[in-house]
């Protein structure tokens, strides 16, 4: 830990603030790391504790082999861990998180009201049985100390984590050999792990180490149900036995090294993560590439299609992005990213979607290696799961990730690119920066969504919304319901009635007359003639996520201490998201480059906090941002901004003047000459956070006057007149023009126009009135 | 009574005729089952020809969206006001604005639901309505106080054919049910094509489940089309006879259609052809000024965008009437009239004067007093 903090401190010098600051930063780490010392039980630690030092090595040999007919893995596996923790390590702590589909007395279950995705789980169970645990080179068997450990909750019923004692302790800087059989039954797909039918996503499969952090322990949480995975970067040697029909539709972490019939009817392959080459060639930050993870993928119906990332193409195609990029990090900044193979595994209906995931993967290679460093490993899997699998979609493993689309989408509607773009993205924030994603979701959520938004923009522009009748999409949405919901509502709209429970067979039976059918809803609807338009930015949706559940949490803070499964989608995803792109927007996007490449270049291959993450980005952006961060990320404020314009022309005085010769007389001048305008300008500030604020005040003739509303200002008033007495009119004022501040909790008052746009209401009040017309018209029909 | 011997067949028997007030005039009519296989379009010329009822029935429709469009105006005025650069909101609402506004929206939304709901039931009953006074007026075959005919009509036959409309929720929902749960999801999806307890998600080919709930779509679809279609020659029915029960009448249309499918659907056929037509062909047009929409757009494209609409409804309306007519000319051809005891049958007297029955002392002795 100190280690590590001293390495991250090593290049400071560029400032004495800057210094001063990150001294500061780093002695309150050291109180926090003091303090945890003296605690032994996980469960009083604190994720904001600095524990980042863990950079302990991990070597995987696995074999597998799944019978014909059967979803049970039946494995053995034999681990090198070194210990670089720099204390003495007594036992040894593993994650079993397929225990977790194993009945619903399992914590995530629990959590999940026996619920996963809204569905209930009644059947399709998934486990984990250790059948044996050796260690060291005599083989000593450990398996009579394994103890179930649910430090988080208590759940005396999980299985997700357990521990063994170690013949002798493992001093640090020492290795120790665990060898572990045991059986896997996958579950029907869950949550991005599973089978159906004969596709197998095979995630979170195998007994995995947590990682053990010096003055903490091992850090080795329960499967919550929202909670994703942690361990240390290593390499794996993964040979699976299959039945013979998956012969070369496998892919998995890594690549193929070797594969083959065994006869029997068998088929056998071999992977090697990272590949050989991989392992041996340092990273353009002088570092052998790891990972944290393994997983692979198998379907027969596979279609295996393969691609290349090239550099140079998409340097053509973004030259501005690669300038800006090489200007904001310095022109000796090599920037220039390896070629990577794409693979991408997908099922023949969908075969002219393949093109479309790779050139998403591709998009994100270019940009998230452009802005936070070369993706190192030569290959990567883009799998798309079968049909009805869909709770394997959307995950992310390293060097491979699950995605998933629909037929008959379309660019413009960003499916799958969207989901393609951020779990691609995920190879840099959770894979090669590899935070505690269950105690500090929002380092790797909250950044690739801030990433991932501005990938799709800057590739595929606007999303557009669209409409489903029957499967097939229609660009455009209703903008308002044809019926209530409830049931008197439904019942009195023809669409449902439910009959009461005392009606002999019939009771509880539910009939929809007019219910949801995609072709007569289409008829019913008129899409051509009634849906609206609607495009987003992807950037912007970030927001719309953030205003949802803004306050009740802060972002900084274990998955499960979240309020509620709403909160942690808010504070992990789209909150961070917005905080950082209005830290761009504050800084400067040149500056925030800086420090975001710091921080991922810094901690690559390692576990970094939510302190680390602050410490390196004040670091590389050469700025002390640290209130910010504080406020922002560990704070729940929230702010509005608001303008209100009073706008007058200011005439020519009248009445009766007195002239030298002491008679009143009324000047001849036109009485109604307008002599100039005077604005009255009122800018409120409403909640807790205060931010430099840009007011943009544009008078007639394009003339312009900028100015800030600082920090301090807002800190001694909630609100700040200003008053201009101009010969032009002021014909807008506008609040934080460049739309910087995504965290403003209403944007709609931010700006004054002079002039009203009065064709808007009239377009969209037309959009209801079509919505509904249509509508009414066939309700007409049913009657006669 | 009136006879029509010049037209080759005798309406006397048809009981509309008794309602007929006094003064239509009945010159000028013509043999429509001479058309019959253009039926749809002689049902088209004539429902066209009678604009103040077309423009009446399609008038609720539209009315009563422009009232559910009246407070979203009034709230966009407020809400885009001077806070919006003009032009910016034209092309799309835009995320932001979406989300600032959230909350209203999503009241508004709410409250359209709601009041979208009674509507719903409001026009369901406006069409049982209208049913009867479209069938009113073709039945009689005059011309003339077609508003005042359309309005007895629909009072007229307004408790009959609201007995039907409740039969065809009754239908739709047994169509659905069928088709979406019971029979088709559970029942023929599993055990002939082996789609476990109907779930399409168990397929292995997102292709097929996407066929499949085509063809369950398609099935629902075709069925609302019957029920629709049955309902309008069940009413037509109803009024053609003069009976009662919506039951019965039913039962009967039933037979008939089953009996003489061509006969019946072609101008059905015919006229949900000129329906797609119609609303695809404008359809495609609004959907391109609506997605191209800019700040340049301006005021015109939007009232362009309201007038498609408007006469998109206008339209069906006519096609809607369309149908009865169709049905009117059908049912005619193929439905026999009930037969009328007629208490004149055994009498004597010169054209335009004064019967006498023959055989019936009394009466005859009444008359010549």
């Amino acid at each position: 830990m100190l280690r590590s903090r001293l390495q991250s401190l090593a290049p400071i010098g560029r400032g004495s603030l800057i210094g001063l600051f990150l001294l500061a930063s780093w002695a309150s780490a050291e109180i926090s790391i003091s303090e945890s010392n003296s605690e032994t039980d996980l469960q009083e630690t604190s994720p904001s504790q600095s524990d980042s030092a863990s950079e302990n090595e991990l070597e995987y040999t696995i074999d597998a082999r799944l019978e014909e007919g059967s979803q049970i893995l039946h494995c053995e596996e034999t681990i090198i861990w070194t210990n670089k923790s720099g204390e003495s390590v007594s036992d040894l702590w593993f994650h079993t998180y397929l225990n977790a589909f194993a009945n619903t007395e399992s914590t995530h279950l629990t959590e999940g009201e026996g619920k996963i995705r809204g569905s209930q789980i009644k059947d399709g169970w998934g486990w984990m049985r250790i059948e044996s645990i050796t260690v060291g080179d005599a083989a000593t068997d450990v398996g009579d100390t394994l103890t179930w450990r649910s430090q988080d909750d208590g759940n005396e019923a999980d299985r997700t984590v357990f521990s063994v004692d170690l013949p002798e302790p493992v001093p640090s800087g020492s290795s120790i050999k665990v060898h572990v059989e045991w059986e896997s039954q996958l579950p029907r797909v869950r949550r991005r792990t599973g089978y159906k039918d004969d596709f197998i996503l095979a995630a979170q499969w195998f007994p995995k180490l947590g990682v053990y952090q010096a003055g903490r322990g091992w850090n080795c949480h329960q499967f919550h149900l929202n909670t994703e995975f942690f361990s240390d970067y290593g390499t794996y040697e993964v040979t699976l036995n299959l039945p013979e029909r998956y012969e070369d539709k496998v892919r998995a972490s890594g690549v193929k090294t070797l594969d083959r019939r065994v006869g029997d009817g068998r088929y056998m392959v071999k992977f090697k993560a990272p590949s050989d080459e991989d392992r041996i060639e340092l990273d353009r930050t002088g570092r052998l590439p790891r990972l944290h993870d393994f997983t692979w993928a198998a379907d027969p119906d596979f279609l295996v299609k393969e691609f290349s990332f090239n550099f140079s193409d998409w340097k053509k195609r973004f030259p501005g992005e690669v300038d800006f990029v090489q200007g904001a990090l310095g022109s000796d900044k090599d920037l220039e990213l390896g070629a990577v193979r794409v693979t991408v595994m997908i099922h023949p209906e969908r075969e002219d979607q393949a093109e479309r995931h790779a050139e998403a993967t591709m998009a994100a290679l270019f940009f998230y290696g452009l802005w936070f460093g070369e993706y190192p490993y030569e290959h990567i899997t883009v799998v798309d799961p079968a049909w009805g699998a869909g709770a394997a979609g959307g995950m992310e493993y390293p060097t491979l990730f699950t995605c998933g689309t629909s037929l008959g989408t379309e660019p413009d509607m960003q499916r799958p690119e969207s989901v393609t773009v951020h779990e691609c993205g995920h190879q840099f924030w959770y894979g090669l920066v590899g935070n505690n994603e269950a105690e500090s979701a929002w380092l790797d959520e909250g950044f690739n969504s801030y990433t991932d938004s501005e990938v799709l923009w800057r590739t595929y522009g606007a999303q557009r919304s669209t409409s489903w009748y029957s499967k097939v999409a229609v660009y455009g949405v209703g903008m308002a319901p044809l019926q209530g919901g409830g049931k008197l509502l439904q019942g009195v709209s023809g669409r449902r009635y439910e009959v009461p429970s005392f009606v002999p067979l019939l009771g509880g039976k539910v009939f929809e007359p007019l219910g949801k059918s995609g072709l007569v809803d289409w008829w019913r609807e008129q899409p051509l003639l009634a849906l609206s338009p609607e495009e987003t930015d992807p950037r912007w949706e970030d927001r719309t996520g953030y205003l949802r559940d803004s306050w009740i949490d802060p972002v900084d803070r274990p998955v499960w201490e979240y309020a509620n499964s709403a909160s942690y989608r808010t504070n992990s995803y789209p909150r961070p998201a917005v905080i950082l792109r209005s830290l761009e927007g504050l800084v400067n996007r040149d500056v925030f480059l800086r420090g975001m490449r710091n921080y991922s270049e810094t901690w690559r291959y390692k576990h970094p906090t939510p302190d680390d993450f602050f410490a390196a980005f004040n670091e590389g952006a050469g700025v002390d941002m640290n209130w910010y961060f504080e406020e922002l990320f560990r704070g729940t404020g929230t702010v509005d901004w608001a303008v209100s314009v009073n706008s007058k022309a200011i005439e020519e005085s009248r009445g009766m003047y007195q002239d030298e010769n002491g008679v009143w007389a009324e000047p001849e001048e036109d009485k109604d000459d307008v002599v100039g305008h005077r604005a009255k300008v009122m800018v409120t500030r409403e909640g807790q956070l205060s931010l430099p604020l840009d007011i943009r005040v544009t008078f007639e003739g394009d003339k312009v006057e900028n100015l800030v509303w600082t920090r301090e200002e807002q800190a001694e008033k909630n609100w700040i007149k200003l008053e201009f007495e101009e010969t032009a009119k002021v014909i807008s004022v506008e609040l934080d023009p460049e739309h910087k501040w995504y965290l403003d909790q209403d944007m709609s008052n931010n700006q004054w126009y002079s002039e009203k746009d009065k064709v808007a209401p009239l377009r969209w009040g037309e959009r209801i009135f079509s919505r509904f017309v249509h509508s009414f018209y066939w309700q007409m029909g049913i009657g006669g | 009574m009136e006879t029509s011997k010049d037209e080759g067949r005798d309406v006397g028997v048809t009981p509309m005729s008794k309602y007929l007030p006094p003064g239509y005039d009945l010159s000028g009519l013509e043999d429509e089952t001479k058309a019959v296989s253009w039926t749809f379009l002689t049902a088209l010329r004539v429902t066209l020809g009678r604009p103040p009822l077309w423009l009446l029935t399609a008038a609720a429709p539209i009315f009563l969206a422009l009232l559910m469009a009246l407070p979203w105006f009034t709230w966009l005025q407020g809400a885009v006001g001077n806070h919006y650069e003009v032009g910016s909101q034209l092309g799309s609402l835009d995320a932001n604005f979406r989300s600032d506004h959230a909350e209203s929206l999503g009241l508004l939304r709410t409250q359209s639901g709601v009041v979208a709901s009674w509507l719903a039931l409001l026009l369901m009953l406006v069409g049982v309505f209208s049913a009867g006074g479209w069938l009113q007026v073709f039945l009689e075959r005059t011309e003339g106080h077609s508003v005042h005919r359309f309005f007895h009509g629909g009072s007229r036959y307004f408790w009959r054919f609201f007995r039907l409309a409740l039969l065809v929720l009754v239908l739709l929902a047994l169509g659905h049910y069928a088709i979406y749960k019971e029979v088709m999801g559970a029942g023929v999806l599993e055990r002939v094509f082996g789609v476990e307890k109907g779930d399409l998600n168990t397929l292995s080919s997102e292709a097929t489940a996407r066929h499949y709930s085509w063809v369950l779509d398609a099935g629902f679809f075709v069925w609302v089309g019957l029920v629709m279609t049955w309902a309008d020659y069940s009413r037509t029915r109803l009024a053609f006879l003069g009976t009662r029960s919506v039951l019965w009448a039913g039962i009967a249309t039933f037979f008939t259609l089953l009996t003489r499918p061509i006969t019946a659907f072609r101008p059905m056929v015919g006229l949900l052809l000129c329906e797609v037509t119609l609303f695809v062909g404008l359809g495609l047009v609004a959907s391109s000024l609506n997605h191209s929409f800019e700040a340049s757009s301006g005021v015109g494209t939007v009232w362009t965008l309201f007038g498609i609409s408007v006469i998109v409804v206008l339209s069906r309306t006519v096609i809607r009437a369309a149908r009865y007519h169709s049905a009117v000319q059908v049912t005619r051809e193929i439905v026999e009239p009930l037969g009328v005891e007629d208490p004149w049958e055994s009498s004597i007297g010169g054209p335009g004067g004064p019967r006498y029955r023959v055989g019936d002392e009394e009466l005859d002795f009444e008359v010549s007093i």
